[in-house]
């Protein structure tokens, strides 16, 4: 976590040129399609999070920056769980991942500044799973710090007022599991609003 | 110049204190959406058994005593003063026993040394009671806040007024298990455990529906345990 830190501290301490667009904050409404063991375990699309970011521009074409997000995930199932090979537990079960992905990130973008401006970059960074199973009167908590990578691509929508663009973002979460818990992934589809200076 | 950059600073710095306050209590609490709909999706039937024991055998009798054990731990105050009513504890083994004919057991009356049957069922429950305190108030505990539209910290409310909730409510525990007498050891107090269930949720205010809960609950164990059929 501290290593976290430190290159945040790097990033905003860069020294940069000056040029029409120098900084990027973006907050935005984030669902998610959970892949692979998070599938597994919560199959259901999430409806809930949400992510701010905020970059600043090396050049016109370049940014560094940082992603802190929020998703939930959240399953209500019913019936016979098989608990081993001759355990079975029947009951309703309630699942919830709460993720909260922590990057540091660079984008390189195409097009100039104030037209419609795809990008795509690289996030690296960590992600705090919160992870809760409740059956019955009864609830299991498995909560780990996980390393995590996110590759993104999206678009920067200029409104008409110049300092504000629509800010729509794909973003594939990927959080390496650690001796206590599965590895977490899942595609985050992004729209919110950016603020540009 | 530096002015521009000290402004463009605030402004950064003014949206992401927003997020990270937002953020802040988010992740302090987390989000867990919960939508049971009745205490019906409390109840949990658990079942495990011996599987190397039903691959080669067939029991086909069975000994149960006429009454339920109450498990009590004498150093929680949460099973104090339980009880278990005659009815209840009639209700249990009657419909213990029912599930065990329809399977084709044939129960035994009395446990003879020479002739033991096949397995015996041993049956008890655990019921609880839980209280607790909540301290309620809608609006919050902020004191301090960061007022619009400037940034800074202004005075707010102070700790707001709230009244005591006091909660309670009661759990309760069916178990049962069926025990090889063969495999028993009354020396070493072992008991040869072939197959246990039991059942677990909230206990009704009404007794009507406790008794609906706990025969569905009996009635789910032997369901989902299709390896006892003889």
């Amino acid at each position: 976590m501290r290593y976290f830190l430190v290159l945040i501290v790097l990033v905003f301490l860069f020294p940069f040129q000056s040029h029409s667009q120098d900084y990027l904050t973006s907050l935005s409404y984030n669902t998610a399609a959970p892949t692979g063991q998070t599938q597994d375990y919560i199959s259901q699309f999430s409806w809930r999070g949400l992510s701010f970011e905020a970059r600043t521009f090396f050049d016109t074409n370049i940014s560094a920056g940082v992603f802190f997000g929020w998703n939930v995930f959240y399953e209500k199932l019913r019936g016979d769980f098989q608990a081993t090979d001759s355990r079975t537990i029947s009951g309703t079960q309630l699942r919830y991942i709460n993720a909260f992905p922590m990057l540091v990130e660079g984008h390189y973008y195409l097009g100039e500044d104030f037209e419609v401006r795809p990008y795509f970059g690289m996030g690296v960074g960590t992600n705090r799973t919160v992870q809760r199973t409740e059956m019955g009167l009864f609830a299991i908590n498995n909560n780990n710090w996980h390393f995590a990578l996110a590759p993104s691509a999206g678009f920067l929508i200029p409104t008409g007022n110049y300092d504000t663009a629509i800010h729509l973002a794909l973003r594939y979460h990927y959080a390496f599991k650690t001796k206590d818990s599965i590895d977490h992934s899942w595609l985050g589809i992004n729209l919110g609003i950016a603020w540009m200076n | 110049m530096m002015i521009q950059l000290i402004d463009q600073s605030f402004d950064f710095v003014r949206r992401a204190g927003v997020f990270f306050l937002s953020a802040l209590l988010f992740f302090s609490f987390g989000c867990y959406p919960d939508d049971l709909t009745s205490t019906d999706e409390l109840d949990l039937v658990l079942t495990d058994y011996d599987r190397d024991y039903f691959a080669a055998e067939s029991p086909r009798t069975f000994f149960m005593p006429d009454s339920v054990a109450l498990l009590i731990d004498p150093n929680s105050s949460a099973s104090e003063g339980a009880e278990i009513s005659l009815q209840i504890q009639n209700l249990i083994l009657s419909q213990i026993a029912l599930n065990l004919k329809d399977l084709g057991y044939t129960r035994v009356e009395e446990l003879e040394e020479g002739n033991l049957p096949d397995v015996v069922v041993l049956v008890s429950a655990v019921k609880n009671t839980w209280v607790g305190v909540d301290w309620y108030s809608w609006w919050g505990y902020w004191d301090w806040y960061p007022w619009y539209p400037g940034w800074g910290w202004g005075p707010g409310w102070g700790y707001p007024p709230s009244y005591p909730v006091y909660w309670s409510y009661e759990t309760g525990s069916v178990l049962w298990q069926m025990i090889d007498p063969e495999e028993s050891n009354r020396a070493d107090q072992e008991l040869g455990m072939i197959w246990f269930a039991g059942i677990n949720g909230l206990v009704r205010s009404k007794g009507a529906n406790n008794e609906f809960a706990i025969r569905r609950g009996i009635n789910k164990a032997f369901e989902q345990s299709p390896y006892l059929t003889n």
